[in-house]
């Protein structure tokens, strides 16, 4: 579904991603894992588009997006809950949907999945007049992704949803991601957290600087020794 | 939004600075502010001899803030989306003045008395042109000389900001020139009105009326004074300057200058309600009539330098252009109490114009606010204004949203280019200094990047205006403004209503 294929991304001089090649395919959780600065995040703004890559191409169900403008690859279906979650803080919860439906005119689809998400979050329907600034942390990762989800997308991309969230609202929110995978979502999962990401995940990719150093079904990247050892805090023996 | 000086923050944060701060910069006001006008015994004194002139100038200020208030929007709600000062903002003001002007030409009735006129719906119409042509230019200015610029340093931004500015301001200049079109032949008759100096300052036809609206509510008889008579021989001189045949020959561009600083004259002593029938008396007379009172010998000097027409009426209407028609407004009342004595006092006027320019500055925030609120473009525009890369995650168009954006501000600046027009009677093509200086001073002031501190900084800043006008100096009105431009970015660089950390449109 979702192909990048020999991306290479830079800021400025700095070279951050080289060279990455990854599949996506429907119906799968695919995450990618790796530590701070490895170019996760660089990655998923490189497929929305906010990022040119300099080489390489993103295909999207055959369709080339690496020039197409960060609005009309939402349109063609990825959405994203980014990094630091990026709620508007001066807008309520409610608005804050609306704009994740920002390229559907569908008013009564629309509806529906705002009523879906509540359902999903329950928390966010409780708070819905409430301004996004004024949620817990929780609270904003939930609306992060119920905002990507109104975009109704093909294929979501989720950057590090665990991030800076209690044990108990890590579970809670990785099983929300099983749920909408298994209701029919394509998921693009980033997180520094390996040993979560890579127990719900179909495949996984490992990136080291800017590089993927390893790539296989989640199961057998928790049991690689390399792995282990970088990523889930075990000694290599 | 983070401003610069917000990361200076904890400089602003200790009390003990903003002390040490203040007291030199008080002292700087009370030694700089003898020269500048700031004599307050003497306008404890004018007011305390003539409260009236206070209210006058309060309903003046409004009207006049509400203008920049209008601008101060375009300025606002382009900094809110992309942190940018488009300086450019007030010299497309100013074309939307020339535009409603060139709208408005071909119905354009001339009075006998060479006074030029249009029709009410002629008016409304030159509206539409205004703030389309304004939407379109500051439209285009984002194209050219910003979209590229983006995520460059700032101060790059603002020499194109600069750079746009000063082009406007040429365009103005050419345009004024179209009036030497008008000898060519009768078809170009409509650009008359445009006078052959293409830098003088342009008369921009009467639309309504200046009767006092107060004068229907509370009916009284017209009881001339000798002070007042001789404010009625400042405005008839002024036409008889324009009219006798044997005034100073000036050009034809110097007679219509006149005809403004007539227009303003007319104005200016219309506070002690002139017999308005009086402007008829022959010039002959109405200028003795002036040498003949003995008791108004400053009014008198004003009537003589309106009626010869040498340099100095030039000078007196470009600045009375540039200031938004305050300058004689403010003297001649000022001049008829160290006349008079005090003896007359000011007759408050409301005229129709005021309340025109205050109400559609008031409906154009309400609608603005209304359309921020609660369309999708509006939420885009909030969006767009809080994070930018956020937005575009959303599917927002982010460089349609910001070109909407310029387009407001240039159809409300045109807005207000058309309302100067109606309201002072007069424009010049470097006006838009004053009304950026004054509606950015606005924006800053009510805090930036926030409509309702927009309008406010516009109301406050305009009463501002029009108090140090009458009560301290016209020549250091921009001064002041400045003042308050740098006391609010050194002591709240958030503004009046700008939260700390900042609030977003
Ligand atoms: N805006 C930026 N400008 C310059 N370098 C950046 C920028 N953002 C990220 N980088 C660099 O790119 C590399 C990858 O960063 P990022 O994609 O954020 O990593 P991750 O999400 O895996 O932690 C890092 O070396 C980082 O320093
Ligand atoms: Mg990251």
């Amino acid at each position: 579904m979702l192909e990048l294929k020999n991306v290479h991304t830079y800021y400025g001089n700095i070279h951050a991603l080289k060279g990455i090649s990854l599949t996506v395919n429907e119906g799968e959780i695919v995450t990618l894992i790796g530590s701070n600065g490895a170019g996760k995040t660089t990655t998923l703004r490189t497929i929305q588009g906010l990022l040119r890559p300099r080489e390489g191409t993103i295909l999207l169900n055959g369709e080339a997006l690496e020039k197409l403008a960060p609005h009309v690859i939402v349109q063609r279906g990825i959405s994203q809950s980014p990094e630091g979650r990026l709620i508007f803080s001066n807008m309520t919860v409610r608005e804050n949907l609306e704009m994740g439906a920002y390229q559907r005119n569908d008013k009564d689809g629309i509806t529906r999945d705002m009523e879906y998400v509540y359902t999903l979050f329950p928390r966010l329907r409780e708070r819905m007049t409430q301004r996004g600034g004024t949620l817990s942390g929780g609270e904003q990762q939930m609306l992060s992704m119920g905002r990507a989800l109104m975009a109704r997308p093909r294929i979501m991309l989720l950057d590090e949803p665990s991030m800076g969230l209690a044990p108990i609202l890590v579970d809670q929110i990785f099983e929300i991601i099983k749920t909408l995978n298994k209701e029919g979502t394509t998921i693009l999962l980033v997180e520094q957290n390996a040993r979560l990401a890579l127990s719900i995940a179909h495949r996984g990719y490992v990136l080291e600087t800017g590089e993927i150093v390893l790539t296989g079904e989640g199961r057998s990247l928790l049991d690689n020794p390399e792995v282990k050892a970088a990523y889930l805090g075990e000694r290599a023996h | 939004m983070q401003t610069a000086a917000n990361s200076r923050a904890g400089l602003r944060q200790s009390p003990i600075w903003r002390i040490l701060l203040a007291i030199p910069i008080i002292y700087v006001v009370l030694l700089l502010g003898q020269p500048a006008g700031l004599d307050l015994p003497k306008i404890v004194d004018t007011i305390r001899n003539d409260p009236g002139i206070l209210l006058q100038q309060l309903i003046n200020g409004l009207a006049n803030g509400a203008i920049i208030a209008i601008i101060a929007l375009g300025y606002t709600l382009v900094y809110g989306i992309i942190e940018l000062v488009n300086f450019a903002n007030s010299d497309v003001f100013m074309l939307g003045t020339f535009t409603a002007l060139l709208s408005m030409s071909p119905f354009i009735i001339m009075s006998e008395n060479g006074g030029a006129s249009v029709p009410w719906w002629a008016a409304l119409i030159a509206f539409f042109p205004a703030m389309g042509i304004g939407a379109l230019l500051n439209v285009t200015i984002e194209r050219v000389a910003y979209r590229k610029l983006r995520n460059a340093p700032k101060l790059i931004v603002l020499i194109s900001a600069l750079g746009m500015s000063f082009i406007l301001q040429n365009i103005g200049l050419q345009l004024g020139s179209l009036g030497k079109l008008a000898q060519a032949g009768p078809q170009f008759s409509i650009f008359s009105i445009l006078g052959s100096n293409n830098a003088a300052p342009k008369s921009f036809p009467s639309v309504f009326s200046n009767d006092n609206l107060l004068e229907y509510v509370f009916p009284s008889e017209p009881t001339p004074t000798p002070a007042a008579d001789a404010g009625g021989a400042a405005a008839a001189g002024a036409v008889a300057g324009e009219l006798s045949e044997d005034a100073v020959m000036a050009t034809a561009n110097a007679a219509i200058d006149a005809t403004m600083v007539a227009d303003e004259a007319t104005r200016a002593a219309a506070p002690t309600e002139v017999v308005a029938a009086d402007a008829e008396v022959t010039p002959e007379v109405a200028v003795a009539d002036a040498e003949a009172t003995p008791e108004a010998p400053v009014a008198d000097a004003a009537a003589e330098i309106v009626a010869t027409e040498e340099p100095t009426p030039d000078i007196i209407a470009t600045m009375n252009a540039e200031n938004g028609g305050q300058d004689v407004m403010a003297e001649a009342p000022a001049a008829t109490n160290e006349a008079g004595q005090s003896i007359e006092r000011t007759k408050v006027r409301i005229t129709f114009k005021d309340l025109l320019v205050i109400s559609v500055a008031v409906v154009l925030m309400l609608v603005l606010r209304w359309f921020i609120a609660n369309t999708k473009m509006g939420k885009a525009m909030r969006a767009t204004a809080q994070n930018r890369d956020a937005a575009k995650i959303m599917g927002i168009d982010v460089d349609r949203v910001i070109a909407i954006t310029f387009a407001i501000g240039g159809a409300l600046a045109g807005a207000a280019g058309m309302m100067t027009g109606i309201y002072n009677g007069t424009f010049v093509f470097t006006m838009g200094f004053t009304a950026g200086l004054r509606s950015f001073t606005a924006a800053v002031l009510g805090g930036i990047g926030n409509i309702t501190g927009a309008a406010l900084g516009g109301i406050l800043i305009g009463i501002l205006a029009a108090f140090s006008d009458q009560f301290l100096s016209v020549r250091w009105t921009n001064a002041w403004i400045f003042l308050v431009l740098v006391l609010v970015m050194l002591f709240r660089p958030t503004g009046l209503l700008g939260k700390h950390g900042g609030e977003k449109a």
